[in-house]
């Protein structure tokens, strides 16, 4: 093994230009990184419009590698809720794409995403998953990082280290970091759009979930985290609005009465209502009859803090009907309304269950669960709340459970010589053109395009072509696949 | 209690976890239900890396199971189900009940923990996925026969590697 001489590899690194200290605690992303694009993903626009998806997306290592660089460092990513880290030196650890973050409050009461990296040889600062913390010392050599980031000290400056300026080794940061009723969102790339430009007019779907209560949502204790051999793109979409999987995949749950046909999506045009092109985002909507009363399936004395201080009139009177709302922020943040029960003695409760699709390899996904319930519910309620998400969605959920069981079968799929060799599509036509028989609802009050119909894919559609559009940009397209 | 009466509950306890665990690892799971008290608090609390003082990083809010009977009727009832494709095929499990250590007695219940180990094999992979905890229960001594009336189970793992968590513990 040749071994390079330090001296060696100190006047290379001059020789390329490249700065030896870094100015501040950010640096700006390397957009040139290794951006081998794959020769399938040229052509598929023209896939995509005829509603195709080629199989490999869910499981390939260029692919995963372009996903992270491209998707992933420059999203907006979900870190986590504010009410998880409500004191100063409160943290949790959180990840972007799979890169390690420290999501802490500082003593300044500032929430901010720190790098868990130490500045000085790369150490993990930060060692454990939760907790309250003042500073944070590498336990390599004992550089000190405040809970704001801030370089505090390391040993032996004055012997060693006499012209370091701490100010400039802080830890790094993510340049952007927002938060939107508690929840936070944080985005590694310094030139991003607002997060309030990024969410566009699908902001209109999300305030009903977090602010039909006066006092927001509120999330219930540490998140569910478990590892499925799937694509993290497998959960994203199909929180968009896959209604046609449930009666299938989750027939087990409507067999025993856990949840009525209604609510499972019966492919029945008066209650299913897919929402998408919604400015890169859908929505799925499950209603019960015009004239009922069922938000989600919460009881009285919940809905009794439910109006339309922060809401119009059209976004109260859906949630109003509403028995089921799911959909996903692009890239990996999904959240799922529902009302279910988890015992023939109990009646079905409502709850909020936000998730994160942790990508760990091309074809793995850590699951991220938390269990969200209205901020002036009691104590009693919140607990039920909980009780009922878990039952249904989380790893031990009697709907999660199956799905599960399922999408491991599409990552192995995707990662077939045979569906390299014969670049195996898949089918995401349903509802598409003529094959539906439903046209967009005319006089839809909400942003996007509302079609009444749960026999639709057109939610999954909106999800691949905003993965695409931000995977390729359009110099790489080639516009004819046939020509070009 | 004298050594030959130690000696007997602890074999009384052995036997009841070595069926509890005849039954899981055969599906019986109608008949693991007969073993649970109405009054059951089945609780399995989501865990967290933590700095050894903060403690063992247990949750008291966030559980991956808590459960009473009936939900856990609930759950075998969806077993039962042909479309139940996280147990479709079965997950083969194998159970190790170990290390069991005979607690306080108030009245008919015996506080016992023990240890488990379950090896599970799904579908094609030759090695199995394990999962390890601790088991805090209380076993309710009837005269016919002993039920589980409180079982508190304490994973090692904090990002569980199963799947699912479609099997019992």
């Amino acid at each position: 093994m040749h071994a390079l001489s330090w001296d060696a590899r100190i006047t290379g690194r001059m020789r390329d230009g490249a700065d030896p200290i870094r100015e501040g605690a950010f640096v700006k992303p390397l957009h040139h990184v290794e951006d081998k694009v794959p020769e399938f993903l040229a052509g598929m626009e023209a896939d995509l419009e005829q509603g195709l998806l080629p199989v490999r997306v869910f499981n390939n290592q260029q692919i995963y590698d372009l996903e992270l660089r491209r998707i992933f460092a420059r999203s907006w990513v979900f870190i986590g809720h504010e009410s998880e880290i409500p004191n100063p030196g409160d943290f949790a650890a959180r990840y972007i794409g799979d890169d390690p973050f420290i999501f802490v409050r500082g003593n300044d009461g500032i929430i901010r995403v720190l790098l868990n990296s130490c500045r000085h040889r790369g150490a993990q600062v930060c060692r454990t998953e939760v907790g309250n913390a003042k500073s944070f010392t590498c336990p390599f050599h004992g550089w000190s990082y405040k809970n704001n980031g801030e370089l505090d000290g390391v040993p032996a400056k004055r012997e060693g280290y006499r012209e370091l300026n701490l100010s400039q080794w802080g830890l790094f940061a993510a340049p952007k970091v927002a938060s939107y009723c508690g929840l936070v969102f944080a985005n590694l790339d310094p030139d991003a759009v607002s997060f309030d430009e990024y969410l566009g007019s699908y902001k209109w779907y999300l305030d009903i979930q977090l602010k039909l209560s006066e006092g927001g949502m509120e999330v219930i204790g540490e998140p569910h985290r478990w590892i499925v051999d799937a694509n993290w793109k497998q959960g994203a979409e199909n929180f968009c609005g896959d209604s046609s999987h449930t009666q299938m995949t989750h027939k087990s749950v409507i067999d025993v009465g856990i949840v009525d046909r209604a609510a499972a999506g019966a492919p029945n045009k008066k209650f299913g209502l897919h929402v998408h092109d919604c400015d890169g985002f859908a929505i799925s909507i499950r209603q019960l009859e015009e004239g009922s009363s069922v938000f989600w399936n919460y009881p009285p004395d919940v809905t009794s803090h439910f109006s339309t201080k922060r809401l119009s009139e059209a976004q109260y009177e859906l949630a109003k009907r509403s028995i089921v709302h799911n959909g996903t922020v692009f890239p990996n943040f999904s959240f799922l309304h529902f009302g279910v029960t988890d015992s023939e003695e109990k009646p079905a409760a409502g709850y909020l269950s936000i998730r994160v699709w942790q990508p760990k390899g091309p074809g793995k996904t850590e699951i991220w669960n938390w269990i969200m319930a209205p901020k002036e519910a009691s104590q009693a309620y919140k607990r039920r709340a909980y009780q009922v998400g878990m039952s249904s969605f989380g790893p031990s959920g009697s709907f999660e459970q199956d799905d599960v069981a399922v999408w491991p079968g599409v990552a192995r799929s995707a990662s077939t010589v045979f569906a390299e060799i014969n670049n195996v599509k898949l089918n995401y036509q349903m509802g598409l053109g003529a094959m539906g028989d439903s046209k967009p609802i005319a006089d839809w009050p909400g942003p996007g395009t509302a079609i009444q119909s749960n026999a639709g894919e057109g939610g999954l559609r909106t999800f691949h072509r905003t993965w695409y559009e931000r995977i390729m940009p359009d110099r790489e397209r080639r516009r004819d696949p046939v020509h070009g | 209690m004298t050594a030959p009466a130690e000696e007997q509950l602890q074999r009384a306890c052995e036997r009841f976890y070595y069926r509890e665990a005849e039954l899981l690892d055969g599906a019986r799971f109608s008949d693991w239900l007969a073993l649970i008290e109405r009054d059951i608090d089945y609780r399995v609390p989501v865990r967290t890396t933590r700095d050894n003082r903060d403690g063992d990083g247990f949750s008291t809010k966030a559980y991956f199971m808590e459960e009473d009977y009936g939900t856990l009727k609930m759950r075998v009832n969806r077993l039962a189900s042909p479309y139940a494709w996280a147990e479709n095929p079965r997950t083969r499990t194998r159970r190790m009940v170990a290390n069991i250590r005979v607690g306080a007695c108030e009245g008919r219940d015996l506080h016992v923990t023990s240890n488990l180990v379950v090896f599970c094999h799904r579908s094609e992979a030759s090695v199995p996925l394990i999962v390890t905890c601790e088991r805090r229960d209380v076993l309710r001594q009837h005269q016919d026969q002993w039920t589980l009336a409180r079982r508190l189970a304490l994973l090692d793992t904090t990002v569980l590697g199963l799947e699912s968590l479609s099997i019992l513990l």
